[in-house]
């Protein structure tokens, strides 16, 4: 009943739909980044939306598989291939004792999600399987882990038709953040008119590369949330990512909808967004 | 939201069942009544409410509780009355406090509204505090308008439990109506005077009167059922702001302040809304002036759920107090934990013992749990500590560093950068995500460090680590 990590890939964790009620503690809500994709996955292999699923980035994992299953395989297209032959995303895919799924050349995307019929079997901690330093006892996957998964439950695949998302649009919704009114009339007409570059980013935030004129002060530290962008004194903007600390002193200018978290999860550095403004 | 006063530290023993229902109170400084332990004991208990002391001085009387007139040389007066504010003031002193204003007692109170040469001897001693202090008179007598001439910052006051005359005078106590003892009567010759700016006088007839502060005598019978009634009608509340943030929170906020009557009000609001159990609220994230409430798909009209959330506010009934709970937190300041705490020191023009004194005297309030799981929010570091952020952050500072950063103190709950001075080490473990308490304190409760040694370090590490160490409390109000 497990997988082996025979190589971990890049940054590879196991997610779920996040880490609810412990924000007053200061515990991150986490969760995937793409919860659209990692969503799918789980419904194409009639997986209850609760399990959790491996999060897999840009350089993907070589995992052993010890037991007879059924994997799905959504998001970014990076190649995947079961005992060197190349498997279709967003199809339930059939695994036998000893296959191995390996990846390859990136496609489209950034995160590709790795469902397995009945979910993996690991710790909840706070209600929630999803990997989080200090929360979690790891953060990601080493090499030579052992994925226990969860007894196969009998139920059917759903008949799921879904067409693999290309991720080529630059523009992201957003509504109004809290400290939005107190951008000056130029500011917001440079914030929504320009494309921005993405910088360094992480499962905690995406960087702007570009800087924003601003004299913004600092504000009395309050709630941030997953998909926040905030801008700093110095005009640099920064938008909150699942893995985002619970309370920031930076005012909070926009807010992603939920839908362009999922798109941003999918994009690189160096890549342009432009923010298109929704009420 | 009305400003209710009562007079104070005159032996009816009563203050800890008044504060929690008013805003600010007059106490008694030896002239008809109270000693310098009454004061202090007041002074103390005003502290934990959060209310604004005023002195209440009085002819030097207290064989007939100052309510007689005295004839006094303008002297023997003045230095009296001084020298009862002055005491007062250097005992609030000592608690941290400023007093706020001054409100003659008895038959002082009266002279001075009747009689113009002792409302300028009156003016005349408490000069030197014209600039610092309210004075609280009827904003219709003689003294307030020589005092508004003079450059007093003249407070208005009306009397919530007394019975007025038509020329606004106040029916003598030894008439059987002169007090108004009913709570209901009370709220109802309250409400006039808010709404019309009028009083019911005896006779019936209402006559305009102005207010900025009510009041009610702590030994009116019925005093605290009084107060707790004018509390619920108008007790303190904030102008608060809604604003959705994003699709599934709304936050709400309090005016942009770190202190203490706000985060009471925030934390007393996030148990309101908990019992309230609203449907589609899914977690509530308080901060030092905030709450983000974060809801479910089923609430899609933020305008529903915000008149529902400020009608909730609005009708909020009991009063909150912040716990009384002090953690008390072993901190090693050894130079081998706090690699700064030398440059910090010199910086101040302080010793390294200094910095730790002055560093474990303050009781630091919770007013926010964050950022990092087990993050403290501290508020209340003495300003001789507060230095800027180092000007690069340490890629990785130990778990459990006591650190500075500008105006606040904190511990690095785990293994993180930071660009914190660090000042010592607690061997403490700050954040436990296997128990049913992850953290040990809760918002609005407050911590003490105390130093420990090396030694001690390392054997309260073993028992923490073993799960024996028991965290230290104590119950205060200071």
């Amino acid at each position: 009943m497990m997988i082996e990590v025979i190589q971990p890939g890049l940054f590879t964790s196991l997610q779920d739909l996040g880490r609810f009620g412990y924000r007053h503690l200061g515990v991150p809500v986490s969760g995937a980044m793409d919860l659209d994709a990692a969503q799918h996955a789980n419904h194409i292999l009639g997986n209850d939306p609760t399990c959790a699923v491996l999060e897999i980035t840009l350089q993907g994992p070589t995992l052993k598989f010890l037991i007879d299953t059924k994997i799905t395989l959504t998001g970014a297209h990076l190649s995947p291939e079961v005992n060197q032959q190349p498997v279709e995303m967003y199809q339930p895919v059939e695994i036998y004792k000893d296959d191995e799924l390996t990846f390859g050349k990136r496609i489209s995307g950034v995160r590709s999600y790795l469902a397995v019929t009945g979910g993996f079997k690991t710790d909840m901690i706070f209600n929630s399987k999803s990997f989080y330093k200090g929360i979690t006892s790891q953060e990601k996957l080493v090499e030579g882990d052992i994925l226990e998964l969860a007894s196969t439950s009998g139920k059917k695949a759903a008949e799921l038709q879904v067409e693999p998302p290309a991720y080529n649009t630059h523009e992201l919704y957003v509504t109004p953040g809290p400290e939005f009114e107190l951008l000056h009339p130029q500011q917001k007409e440079k914030l929504l008119s320009e494309k921005w570059t993405l910088g360094m980013n992480s499962r905690m935030a995406y960087q702007i590369e570009e800087l924003m004129p601003n004299r913004l002060p600092s504000i009395l530290s309050s709630a941030v949330l997953p998909g926040t962008i905030q801008l700093t004194p110095s005009g640099k903007m920064i938008l909150l990512m699942r893995d985002c600390q619970t309370m920031g002193g930076y005012p909070r200018i926009l807010q992603l909808t939920e839908k362009s978290i999922n798109l941003l999860a999918q994009k690189m550095r160096f890549e342009e967004v432009s923010f298109r403004l929704i009420h | 939201m009305i400003d209710i006063n009562c007079d104070v530290g005159e032996g009816t023993g009563n203050e800890h069942l008044l504060f929690p229902y008013i805003s600010s109170c007059n106490i008694a400084c030896g002239g008809h009544a109270g000693d310098t332990e009454s004061m202090r004991s007041i002074l103390q208990l005003a502290k934990r409410h959060h209310i604004n002391v005023g002195a209440h001085p009085s002819y030097p009387d207290r064989a007939n509780f100052g309510r007689k007139s005295m004839t006094l040389s303008a002297d023997e007066l003045s230095t009296s009355i001084f020298g009862q504010i002055k005491g007062l003031q250097q005992l609030a002193h000592e608690f941290g406090l400023t007093l706020h204003h001054i409100k003659p007692h008895g038959a002082l109170y009266h002279d001075v509204c009747q009689k113009e040469e002792v409302a300028g001897i009156f003016l005349e001693a408490i000069e030197e505090f014209r600039t610092s202090c309210k004075l609280c008179v009827p904003g219709h007598s003689r003294i307030a308008q020589l005092a508004l001439d003079k450059g007093f910052d003249v407070c208005s006051e009306v009397f919530a439990d007394r019975n007025y005359n038509e020329d606004l005078s106040l029916v003598n106590r030894t008439a059987i109506d002169a007090l108004i003892t009913d709570p209901t009567v009370a709220a109802e010759h309250v409400e006039n005077m808010i709404s019309k700016k009028q009083v019911r006088t005896k006779s019936g007839k209402f006559v305009p009167i102005q207010g900025q502060t009510y009041c009610v005598h702590s030994d009116t019978k019925n005093s605290v059922d009084i107060v707790r009634h004018l509390y619920l009608k108008y007790g303190r509340t904030y102008p608060l702001t809604f604003k959705p943030f994003g699709a599934s929170a709304l936050l709400i906020e309090w005016p942009e302040q770190m202190n203490e009557s706000i985060l009471r009000d925030v934390l007393a609001f996030k148990e309101t809304i908990e019992q309230a159990a609203i449907e589609g609220i899914n977690e509530l994230v308080p901060s030092i002036h905030s709450i983000t409430v974060i809801v479910d798909s089923t609430i899609q009209d933020f305008d529903h759920l915000i008149k529902e959330l400020q009608a909730l506010y609005n009708s909020r009934s009991e009063p909150f107090e912040l716990p009384r709970t002090i953690w008390k937190v072993p901190v090693c300041y050894d130079e081998n934990f706090g690699s700064d705490i030398k440059e910090l020191a010199e910086s101040h023009s302080l010793s390294k013992e200094e910095v730790v004194q002055l560093h474990t005297k303050s009781n630091y309030r919770i007013y926010a749990i964050g950022f990092l799981p087990g993050f403290l929010y501290l508020g209340g570091l003495d300003e001789q500590l507060h230095t800027d952020r180092k000007e690069t952050p340490r890629l990785s500072v130990p778990s459990g560093a006591v650190g500075i950063g500008g105006s606040q103190t904190g511990i690095y709950p785990c293994e993180s950068p930071g660009g914190w001075h660090l000042i010592g080490n607690s061997p403490l473990n700050f954040f436990d995500q296997t128990s049913d308490q992850p953290c040990f304190a809760y918002a609005g409760e407050r911590i003490q460090f105390y130093a420990i040694s090396q030694d001690e370090y390392n054997e309260i590490k073993k028992q923490v680590e073993s799960g024996q160490y028991r965290l230290r409390k104590e119950e205060n109000d200071d």
